[in-house]
């Protein structure tokens, strides 16, 4: 009890010194578990995408479309499962203001045959049936009908970009991925229904951004061939590639800068090991007095030692405490809801996991108390008769 | 300072005996014999000051009085027994329960307000909550400075400071307290305050007080005077 207060004392004395201790710290936790949470944000979302679902679009550029029956081709060739396909609708909810900061991932959907390619969703089956059968019905992720305020029977008045004009929607039903990825944030309607609304002489008319479709998970890569080959001699030749190599493609260039990233989280928390350590070195230096008298009183060695790491311990703590909760709110609050708006696709969530935050608060606990057991044994050191010199 | 004439009677008479104690400093080139044979005891009630020149052993011999330091020859007895024969953890708590300490200077502990200050030796003794409040509170008033309470040590003076450090010494009823140059960083006037104060307490208390000293004045506190030169008494 006496060295708890003891510890709570020095460390509200040098009030300037522990605040500079305990910001550090933060800071690095926070530099760690930023690193911490691209990888895991990367991880996770690589780790969701399927290796036997296959993307296929237009070979020249993701903006040019596709002819409509390349999806029925695709259906017909041997291995694929079943293909279902998309068009990306760029638009604004204009009555919503729940949540601007959320982009709303508006998709044009083959109704009939989109749930069947995406089997990790969980739906209501009469909410699907009716899907189907409502013109300008909307499927609409939970979380997002969550952030956006959603309820089945709403009419949603989206503002389209990429096809101008104010389409009236309805929200038929929700829906759920098991896995958080990009796929469970979504807002979908029908495709019939969006190029039924197209003139004859739209070039868009009949035409589609992307088939997916879902195939032989044993030979997925020679039937992505396979697709390819098929289009060679059309006029409209494909790029098909399964999920997760398609992401892995994308995020490529990023993998050296992940591990460059990791390895200096890694050097970081040694700095901030080795300065505390210091500042620790000269808190002893400066208190050695006091430790005699602490000595004089029948304080033991263990109990000086346990005086210099119990302070370790304890700023490392209130460090990693604070050092999470601005993680949490820079992190999830601010800069993730930027991600996600911006690099869905890549990282549809971007949260601080719990699991690194542990790691962090664990690895910042044990390197300063292991950088601060030079001087904490040398503080239970300190000589009673050496001081007693000094003072003579 | 509660029930301080109970417990006296249950004391032992003499609290350290030194019989022939000697210390020899040595390196490869020479030797050096800072304490030669010295015998004496100290028992209760004693109020002794240790005297001498710079280099006389004092607070050598105040390190082995206490433990602190171990006598190259010769043996010291507390509480009857052997210092060799206790054990490093038997020593810090002989000195926990039977020894109040004060240094020159350095002796209260920054971060701590006066009361903490106090207080610290009860804690270790595991003294109540409630015993510990009067307690402090009652040597506080001994001392005088009951009425700085909460002040931290660089609000006090150097002479109330020291009086906080005797405080410390006695409140949890020790059986000697060892004093280190008391006065020697005080002005006349401070330091004659300190010097009556302790006489106080070795009168009305019968606190054992030894006390190495510079100060020719506060031999004069002293009942009796053992004056070291060249190591010897």
């Amino acid at each position: 009890m006496e060295k708890l207060t003891l510890i709570l004392e020095y460390i509200k004395y040098k009030k300037l010194r522990s605040i500079s201790i305990i910001t550090a710290i933060s800071f690095v936790i926070l530099c760690f578990l930023l690193l911490q949470t691209i990888s895991h944000a990367w991880e996770l979302s690589l780790e969701n995408r399927r290796d036997d679902r296959v993307a296929t679009w237009n070979k020249a550029t993701y903006a040019l479309t596709l002819p409509r029956e390349y999806a029925n081709e695709i259906n017909a060739l041997p291995g694929v499962q079943k293909a279902t396909f998309a068009n990306y609708f760029e638009g604004e909810d204009i009555g919503n203001l729940y949540n601007q900061n959320m982009l709303l991932n508006i998709f044009a959907v083959d109704s009939k045959t989109y749930f069947d390619v995406f089997p990790e969703t969980t739906l209501n089956p009469d909410e699907l049936a009716i899907w189907k059968q409502t013109p300008n019905g909307v499927m609409v992720a939970k979380r997002v009908a969550k952030a956006f305020n959603y309820r089945v029977g709403d009419i949603v008045t989206i503002k389209g970009k990429t096809f101008p004009g104010t389409w009236k929607l309805k929200i038929v039903g929700t829906y759920e991925s098991n896995f958080k990825t990009y796929a469970d944030s979504l807002f979908l309607f029908s495709w019939d229904y969006l190029n039924s609304s197209l003139q004859e002489s739209d070039p868009r008319k009949n035409e589609i951004s992307w088939v997916m479709s879902l195939v032989e998970n044993s030979n997925s890569l020679e039937i992505v061939q396979e697709i390819d080959n098929h289009f060679r001699n059309k006029s409209v030749l494909t790029q098909s590639m399964t999920e997760k190599n398609m992401l892995s493609m994308y995020m490529s260039g990023f993998i050296g800068i992940l591990d460059v990233i990791n390895i200096i989280g890694v050097f970081l928390m040694l700095i901030i090991g080795v300065l505390l350590a210091n500042s620790m070195s000269l808190k002893v230096r400066e208190r050695k007095f006091e430790f005699g008298v602490l000595k004089t009183m029948g304080f033991t060695k263990q109990d000086i030692c346990s005086l210099v790491l119990g302070e370790v311990v304890l700023l490392s703590i209130l460090a990693s405490v604070l050092g999470y909760f601005i993680s949490i709110f820079f992190i999830d609050f601010t800069l993730g809801p930027m991600i996600v708006k911006n690099m869905g696709n890549v990282f549809p969530i971007f949260e601080v996991p719990l699991s690194s935050a542990v790691i962090a608060a664990s690895t910042v606990l044990i390197l300063t108390t292991s950088f601060t057991l030079i001087p904490a044994y040398r503080a239970s050191q300190v000589n009673i008769t050496n001081l007693l010199k000094a003072v003579e | 300072m509660t029930n301080n004439t109970a417990l006296v009677t249950e004391k032992t008479n003499t609290i350290i005996k030194l019989e022939n104690v000697s210390k020899v400093f040595s390196n490869k080139q020479e030797e050096n014999r800072v304490l030669q044979n010295i015998s004496f005891d100290i028992c209760e009630g004693d109020f002794i000051a240790i005297v001498g020149p710079s280099g006389s052993g004092k607070s050598t011999l105040l390190n082995i009085l206490v433990g602190f330091d171990t006598p190259t020859f010769g043996e010291v007895t507390l509480h009857n027994k052997k210092i060799s024969d206790l054990k490093s953890k038997q020593l810090t708590n002989w000195r926990k329960e039977n020894l109040g300490f004060v240094f020159q200077s350095h002796n209260l502990i920054p971060v701590l307000s006066v009361y903490q200050n106090v207080e610290l030796p009860l804690l270790l003794n595991n003294v109540p909550k409630s015993e510990r409040f009067t307690t402090v509170l009652n040597t506080l008033e001994v001392v005088g400075l009951k009425e700085k309470f909460f002040n931290r040590p660089a609000q006090l003076s150097g002479g109330e400071e020291q009086r906080v450090a005797i405080a410390r010494a006695m409140v949890h009823n020790p059986s000697i307290i060892i004093m280190d140059e008391p006065t020697g960083s005080l002005d006349r006037k401070n330091a004659n305050h300190i010097l009556n104060t302790l006489k106080i307490i070795n009168q009305k208390y019968n606190t054992t007080i030894v006390m190495v000293t510079h100060d020719v004045k506060a031999t004069e506190y002293a009942k009796s005077v053992i004056d070291l030169d060249k190591g010897s008494c």
